[in-house]
């Protein structure tokens, strides 16, 4: 028993070096100076053949590429915000429409409503490139394409928040609608004041995928937008040029930060909804 | 709590990354290259020289020093601008009184010398040598003339006198004793008188020749004491020569006539003695005397003759001196034409070094008048001044205005796209005035410059000053112009950069787009350029910085 125990904790230790590796090569990339980065990763760049040469620490530190990315790239920044009017609403417009019809399939089952929410399931599961050029047809229709709302649009009415919600709504006992009720509550008081504060850990589980999905969009831009300041910042790095890879491994490491924080603040929350939802990312 | 934390750390992140918004704003901002843009016009190009050039003087004027004053005061700058009246300097008043009494002094030592020239000069006109030969030869053929007389007379004599011996001895002969000795009594008594009477004439002709010879002596004496010329000394010492040789003569002569008596006297007396001592004996002496006496006529005889000769010797000698006193007075007037000659250009150096004088005199007293200030004389402008206060001028140093116009040379160099023509227009620049001149010489001899020199009218020159000056040649009219900031060159030949209007992340930029040219002529400042640029084409022409093709840019109106 322990002897098994000590193994499974150094096999945990190595899948967690084996995650960790990846993000201390892009910090250690984010502080080496040019010359280093080409020497060590000129294949991955695409500057040459020579052999990769990983090293956890830079030779000679240096802080050029932060400088570079936050004080001489305000594109970077244009799309940071671009990212922030895109996800933001969005997110807003999910928690609008996809909490009451959650709480609508959770609380009033019919056969329609099942249909349906079959349907939300299909439409959850079905790849995005299927999606697309139907969803480009619309917004074209609408004259939307071109605009933060080609993105806004389509993500505030996702299937997925609603999938995860309606999970968190059905999970309520009902007793407590009853006498909500009896108390002389109305439906809409029930859900304000009953429905949304115990299903606030899938409320918060759908707003964080949804985060994540958003702010690492990376089709929907490139379909819809064709105006170059209206990308997100997820856009940033693939229009990085290589000569510019220091900024790239800096521009990562500050995309990463909103993810982790956003993860931090709703870590149990995410853990509680997966659960509870059987999501797995 | 944690939670909480996470929360504030996710407020920061967004409040840092607008914070950096705002400044990659700011930084974009004051990085991003500024640029002005222009369009190709259609126009003439322009090729200029520049470069720098110096003004010189067109007419320079000296105003020289006088000699030996003090300089007091120097009134004017260079650069001063004067007119005829502007006072340059000022001599000291007590150096010009000091050089006005010197010259005085050297006047009065002038004029004394001209005076004294001027007696030295005069030719004293003496009798020639020819002139005196002449005159010894007419009394030596006077003498000669007296000397064949004489001796004619002589010969004459001679056969009288024989006669007469001849005669006296045979009476003297026929006489008794008695007779005899009453005769040579009678002839002894005359005798004696005779000698009485030559010895007062010779004493008396002794006396008046020593006269002479002291005459002559004191005349040499006199000659020497006053250092007379060496001729007149000569001929005064001939003189005393001849006289003292006419006293020896003299003394000589009277010396045989006294002993010729005295011995006729013995022989009266021996006579005498022998007619008392015997007849016969009387007899033989009065034959011995009568031989005697015939000898003696006959010295006499030959006496006259050797005078003749003599006389005519001394003639012949005087015909033989003649040539050489003409020559010898041919030697004395050159000599004298030279000195005369001498003596007239002395004279003329003499009252020219017065006049000079004078005119210096004049000159002070003008200076002395002026109160020592010395003025300009015309108008221009003091380039140079090589007095100074408290110097004693050394009548070198000079005040130099420049008069008239000024002229401008300035060089350029050959190997540039024009070269300087004569009778352009040239534009000028001294500090902030601009001027034009016209070139007036070209000079292409130097092997990599050439050199032109401009006339101009700027009032404001100064010798000296270091202008700018830009020649301007127009060319054709081109289609597409360009200025040559505008135009760059690299490995792949001339290109411009124009702007290119691109949407990108933020919004619409403006960048630079190559596009390559071909440069069909060049000017100093444009160019003529043939390339896919359209009329509405915006150019770079010029930046804050240095870009490339793809960079970003802003366009603004002024750098």
């Amino acid at each position: 028993m322990k002897r098994s125990g000590i193994l499974r904790s150094g096999i945990q230790f190595l899948l967690c070096c084996m995650i960790w590796i990846p993000i201390t090569l892009l910090a250690a990339a984010s502080f080496m100076p040019e010359d280093e980065l080409i020497y060590r990763y000129s294949e991955a760049l695409g500057l040459g053949k020579d052999t990769i040469r990983f090293s956890l620490l830079p030779s000679y530190p240096t802080i050029q590429s932060y400088k570079e990315l936050l004080l001489y790239s305000p594109g970077f920044f244009v799309m940071f915000w671009n990212s922030c009017i895109q996800v933001f609403p969005t997110l807003a417009g999910q928690l609008m429409i996809a909490a009451p019809a959650s709480w609508s399939f959770a609380r009033y089952p019919t056969k329609a409503k099942r249909v349906l929410f079959s349907l939300y399931i299909v439409l959850m599961i079905l790849p995005f490139q299927v999606m697309m050029v139907s969803n480009y047809l619309v917004l074209g229709t609408l004259n939307l394409l071109d605009s933060h709302l080609s993105l806004i649009l389509p993500g505030i009415w996702s299937t997925l928040p609603v999938f995860i919600m309606a999970k968190f709504f059905e999970g309520i006992p009902q007793t407590f609608i009853e006498a909500a009720h009896l108390d002389g509550a109305n439906e809409f008081y029930v859900f304000f004041h009953i429905a949304l504060p115990l299903g606030k850990p899938g409320i918060i589980t759908a707003f964080m995928l949804g985060f994540f999905e958003a702010w690492n969009a990376l089709e929907q831009p490139i379909a819809y937008l064709q105006n170059r300041s209206l990308w997100p910042l997820s856009l940033y790095l693939p229009d990085i040029t290589a000569d510019k890879a220091s900024v790239a491994f800096a521009a990562s490491v500050v995309l990463l930060f909103p993810s982790v924080l956003v993860f931090l603040n709703g870590q149990d929350f995410l853990e509680q909804g997966i659960s509870s939802s059987g999501i797995k990312g | 709590m944690r939670k909480k934390v996470y929360q504030q750390l996710l407020v920061l992140f967004f409040l840092t990354m607008l914070l950096f918004t705002i400044l990659s704003r700011i930084m974009d901002s004051v990085m991003i290259a500024k640029v002005l843009t222009g369009r190709t016009q259609r126009k003439h190009i322009n090729s200029t020289i520049d470069g720098s050039a110096a003004m010189e003087a067109g007419d320079i004027a000296l105003v020289t020093s006088e000699k030996g004053y003090r300089i007091e005061r120097v009134s004017v700058l260079k650069g001063s601008k004067t007119t005829p009246d502007t006072e340059l300097f000022r001599y000291q008043l007590e150096s010009i009184e000091d050089a006005k009494k010197n010259i005085q002094m050297e006047l009065e030592k002038l004029l004394l010398e001209l005076k004294t020239t001027q007696i030295s000069a005069q030719v004293i006109t003496s009798v020639s040598a020819e002139e005196i030969l002449n005159l010894e030869i007419y009394v030596a053929e006077k003498e000669l003339t007296l000397a064949q007389e004489k001796h004619n007379e002589g010969q004459v004599n001679y056969q009288e006198n024989i006669q007469l011996l001849a005669d006296a001895y045979q009476k003297k002969k026929d006489l008794t004793e008695d007779e005899l000795r009453h005769q040579n009594e009678t002839a002894y008594r005359n005798k004696e008188q005779s000698y009485t009477t030559a010895k007062a004439n010779r004493d008396k002709n002794v006396r008046d020749a020593k006269r002479n010879v002291e005459d002559a002596e004191k005349e040499r004496n006199r000659l020497e004491t006053e250092d007379a010329d060496a001729e007149e000394i000569l001929k005064a010492q001939k003189k005393l020569d001849r006289a003292q040789e006419d006293l020896d003569e003299l003394i000589d002569q009277w010396d045989d006539t006294l002993d010729s008596i005295e011995e006729q006297i013995l022989l009266d007396e021996e006579q005498a003695d022998y007619i008392g001592s015997g007849w016969t004996q009387s007899q033989i002496s009065l034959e011995e005397e009568y031989h005697l006496n015939l000898e003696k006529e006959k010295q006499t005889l030959l006496g006259k003759e050797d005078e003749l000769k003599k006389a005519y010797s001394n003639l012949q000698q005087l015909h033989q001196n003649m040539v050489l006193s003409q020559k010898k007075d041919a030697a004395v007037q050159a000599e004298n034409l030279k000195q005369k000659q001498m003596a007239e250009l002395s004279l003329k150096s003499i009252t020219l070094d017065i006049e000079k004088k004078q005119m210096e005199l004049a000159d002070i007293d003008c200076l002395l008048a002026q109160n020592g200030i010395v003025t300009a004389g015309v108008s221009g402008t003091v380039v140079e001044i090589k007095v100074e206060i408290g110097q004693i001028t050394t009548g070198n140093e000079t005040v130099q205005i420049a008069t008239g116009n000024f002229r401008i040379r300035g060089i350029f160099e050959k190997s540039g796209d024009i070269l300087i023509q004569k009778g352009n227009d040239v534009a000028f620049r001294a500090g902030s005035e601009d001027f034009n001149g016209m070139v007036d010489i070209v000079d292409l001899s130097h092997n990599e410059r050439g050199e032109f020199v401009a006339n101009t009218d700027f009032k404001d020159a100064v010798v000296g000053m270091s202008v700018h000056y830009r020649y301007t040649e127009k060319s054709d009219i081109y289609d597409k112009v360009l200025p040559l900031s505008a135009i760059h060159k690299d490995i792949k030949g001339y290109y411009c950069l124009t702007v290119q209007e691109d949407h990108g992340i933020l919004g619409t930029e403006f960048t630079a787009a190559r596009v390559n040219l071909e440069v069909i002529f060049s000017g100093t400042e444009a160019a003529a350029v043939e390339g896919n640029l359209g009329d509405e084409t915006r150019i770079i022409l010029e930046t804050d910085t240095i870009i490339q093709e793809g960079d970003r840019i802003r366009l603004v109106n002024k750098l």
